[in-house]
């Protein structure tokens, strides 16, 4: 572990509540996509948390394997790959419902069911990576409490759990709000690139930030044309 | 005898299953009981998180011991035991306390909606502390777990108990979702969940040497609330329904003493309250002001569905009356929820009409069916072969069929959860628009607002609130008519009957017909020409905003929904 790759307890504190926040987020923004395409909306909610929950536990325990090295830019990897596949969910849900439908109906339903819980899994996996590497990169750096990462990662999903359903959802279409939690999130991803010092990767996290950007400014527009093309 | 080394893994799995379902389930009854889903849900999964956070902090202070763990899960025994029989009686209370103001400081004066307001904000805070409690003493499970497997395996990986708890998790939700929640009431669950949690404290006690007073002091706690609370079932869910609601109270003597307004309620008859699949069915009989006789009265999920007394003019006012604005014979009908027959009871007075009706509730169908009562007064709608009937989703199966249909009626409840705000969305209504026959029309029961506001309570089966046409029902109109618009159909008309109003659609402008006397009088006994006159006036004052649609991406409704 490069002496020049430490990060100050502050630092950990805030990205820690802040990434807490976007993947459980991109979880809720999952539950509801596949509310409108599977139906039941109670329990999409709840197997979706509970197949989020497991495949953190999954990423949590496996990632040892191929993750040798808990570097600052090793998170900002898993960061900008979370950014990625989180803010493009709901997009993507859809856009494979509308393939499935067209393309392949003979198989719609399994399909579509291999599909969207592949990408839940898929998100808690690279979530679940968040929190132990976060635990070790406060261990590694002075040695101060692993157990207040944990609460503030707690904490962090307690902010999401509140903001979604009644400051977000009514008010903001999905896409839009998927598109600004990602952005949030590539903002982290480029500070910890930058604290790694490894220049390379940054230059797409810039093309993803100033995509994501473009999405916001006309996400209505963008909504009422995916929802046209791909839904209805 | 010695515990086995993975005792702990198996232990922490179960006790993962237990404490998410503890969650559930407050968050559940919360919904149900105070009939908004999305808030509490959202709320009670928020301050569960947090107590967690709080708990596994705290438990670094904690030394990991099996008596510490027995003390944490005898406290969350408790707690689970207790959850959804005090949010009950805790609401039951509340309700009393409702009736109470109501004495006190005159039925809908100020100081009564003040009160009611802050009411309604210790309820949420005395509510919620449990639910932070029982997150707190589950914030403990995982550290403490992660220690005691330690004492056991030196090889461990502090990831392997954060695992299993994760998966126990995932067991617990898909268990509730699918078969708890459907099946057996919240009050059994709790019951039940709580004994799998104290079996494990039986368990750690044979293993334990030394038993401490605190854990003396909660297991006879337990032990006295296992002898009050689940045999008392049936008392606390009563107590609960009928302070939801006893509107004979408040139609009687005002004056009443609290004493007097218990011995009230002991003498209504119990509130026959039925569980399908999908929610609650109350049925109760109330004393509807300035009526002799008493009425029946059906909820759902406690939301009026109906009530004998006024039901007639409602399924008339929206079947005959458009039918004969349209000046259109019904020829391929199509219904849309419905389950208690009455809508199609007057359908069915047209010979030449073909009927599909669907509904997603079995339970409710055969309920209303079978019961000899409701069967009388749907005239045996349910059971008539002309009808085609199809139990699922309307949603669905508009988005996926091909059939065309002349008239459309669509009779759900109102939009207080998601699963219903869904079927208020302009893509829901696109569909609805793409199943209609060239000159088709859609009738539905609609939340619509008019100008001239004044609820007048002789029509309603509880004491309302007459007040005057706001912002916030400009904001429902509002989000109403965008929703139409968007879903791409030109002509809305709105109009209501007594204090019900309805919203008649079709996609190209259309020209109705006022001329009352060539109505078919016979069908619409319940409607007074007053009525028919008073549709002629009405108006319905809304705003163009094509961002206020409701959509499935963005439910601007719940922004309109109280909570």
């Amino acid at each position: 572990m490069q002496k020049n790759q430490y990060l100050k307890s502050n630092e950990i504190y805030i990205i820690t509540i802040i990434v807490a926040g976007c993947s459980l987020l991109y979880e809720l923004m999952l539950a509801q996509t596949l509310s409108t395409i599977m139906g039941n909306t109670i329990i999409r909610y709840n197997v979706t948390i509970g197949l989020y929950i497991a495949a953190l536990g999954l990423g949590s325990i496996t990632y040892p394997l191929f993750i040798k090295q808990h570097s600052t830019k090793n998170l900002a990897i898993i960061e900008l790959l979370l950014s990625f596949f989180g803010g493009l969910g709901p997009l993507a849900i859809l856009g494979f419902d509308f393939f499935a439908r067209n393309y392949i109906s003979s198989i719609y339903l399994e399909s579509i069911n291999v599909f969207n819980h592949f990408y839940i899994i898929l998100i808690g996996f690279l979530s679940g990576i968040e929190l132990p590497f976060l635990m070790r990169l406060a261990k590694q750096s002075q040695g101060f409490s692993t157990g207040k990462v944990l609460f503030l990662d707690y904490i962090g999903s307690f902010i999401a759990a509140i903001l979604f359903p009644l400051f977000l959802m009514p008010y903001y279409n999905l896409f839009g709000i998927a598109a600004s939690i990602a952005l949030f999130n590539t903002i982290i991803a480029f500070y910890l690139i930058l604290k790694s010092k490894s220049y390379k990767i940054s230059l797409l996290m810039v093309i993803q930030f100033i995509a994501y950007l473009l999405i916001i400014i006309n996400s209505e527009k963008l909504s009422n044309y995916f929802i046209q093309e791909l839904y209805l | 005898m010695k515990m086995h080394k993975y005792s702990f893994r198996v232990i922490i799995f179960i006790l993962a299953f237990c404490s998410i379902i503890y969650e559930l389930i407050l968050a559940n009854t919360l919904a149900i009981i105070t009939d908004n889903y999305i808030f509490w849900h959202s709320i009670t999964i928020g301050i569960y998180i947090l107590g967690l956070g709080f708990g596994s902090i705290r438990s670094e202070k904690l030394t990991p011991s099996l008596n510490s763990l027995i003390n944490i899960e005898l406290s969350l025994s408790i707690l689970g035991l207790i959850s959804a029989s005090y949010l009950y009686i805790l609401y039951g209370l509340f309700n009393v306390n409702d009736f109470l103001q109501y004495v006190y400081n005159g039925f809908y004066t100020t100081a009564y909606i003040n009160a009611a307001k802050s009411s309604l904000i210790v309820f949420a805070i005395m509510a919620e502390t449990l639910t932070f409690f029982i997150g707190y003493y589950s914030g403990f499970e995982i550290p403490l777990g992660t220690e005691l497997d330690a004492q056991k395996n030196s090889s461990a990986n502090e990831n392997i108990i954060l695992s299993i708890n994760y998966i126990g998790t995932l067991v617990g939700t898909l268990i509730f979702s699918f078969y708890l929640s459907s099946k057996l009431d919240v009050l059994y669950t709790s019951y039940i969940i709580a004994g799998i949690n104290f079996l494990i404290v039986l368990y750690l006690f044979w293993h334990v040497k030394k038993i401490d007073k605190t854990i003396l002091t909660k297991l006879v706690i337990l032990l006295s609330l296992v002898i009050i609370i689940p045999p008392n079932k049936e008392w606390i869910e009563q107590f609960y329904l009928k302070t939801t609601y006893s509107t004979d109270s408040y139609l009687s003597n005002k004056q009443m003493s609290l004493g007097q307004l218990f011995s009230n309620m002991k003498n209504i008859p119990p509130i026959k309250r039925i569980k399908t699949k999908y929610q609650y069915i109350d049925i109760y009989k109330s004393k509807v002001l300035k009526q002799t006789k008493k009425a029946t009265i059906l909820t759902l999920n406690t939301h009026f569905q109906f009530s004998t007394h006024n039901e007639k003019f409602y399924h008339e006012a929206m079947s005959h009356l458009p039918i004969n604005l349209l000046g259109t014979t019904p020829k391929k009908v199509l219904i849309l929820g419905g389950g208690d027959g009455l809508l199609l009871r007057e359908l069915l007075k047209y010979p030449q009409a073909d009927i599909t009706h669907i509904e997603l509730d079995k339970g409710m169908v055969d309920l209303c069916k079978d019961t000899p009562w409701i069967a009388k007064l749907n005239k045996g709608a349910l059971d008539n072969n002309r009808v085609k009937r199809i139990i699922g989703d309307g949603f669905y199966y508009l988005r996926n069929t091909d059939e065309k249909y002349d008239l459309i009626f669509i009779d759900f409840p109102y939009p207080d959860n998601y699963n219903l705000v869904k079927l208020y969305t302009y893509e829901f209504y696109t569909y609805v628009r793409r199943a209609l026959a060239p000159s088709g029309a859609v009738i539905l029961d609609a939340p619509i607002i008019n100008k001239d506001n004044h609820l007048k309570p002789e029509f309603l089966y509880k004491p309302v609130l007459s007040r005057s046409f706001d912002s916030e029902d400009f904001l429902f109109n509002t989000i109403l008519y965008n929703t139409f618009i968007k879903s791409g159909f030109k002509f809305i008309f709105p109009y209501k009957v007594k204090q019900e109003a309805f919203i008649i659609l079709a996609e190209k402008d259309r020209e109705l017909t006022f001329n009352f006397e060539t109505f078919d009088h016979a069908k619409m006994p319940a409607l007074t020409a007053q009525d028919l006159f008073a549709i002629q006036e009405q108006e319905f004052p809304y705003a163009i905003d094509p961002a206020m649609a409701n959509s499935l991406f963005k439910p601007t409704f719940l922004q309109a929904l109280s909570y």
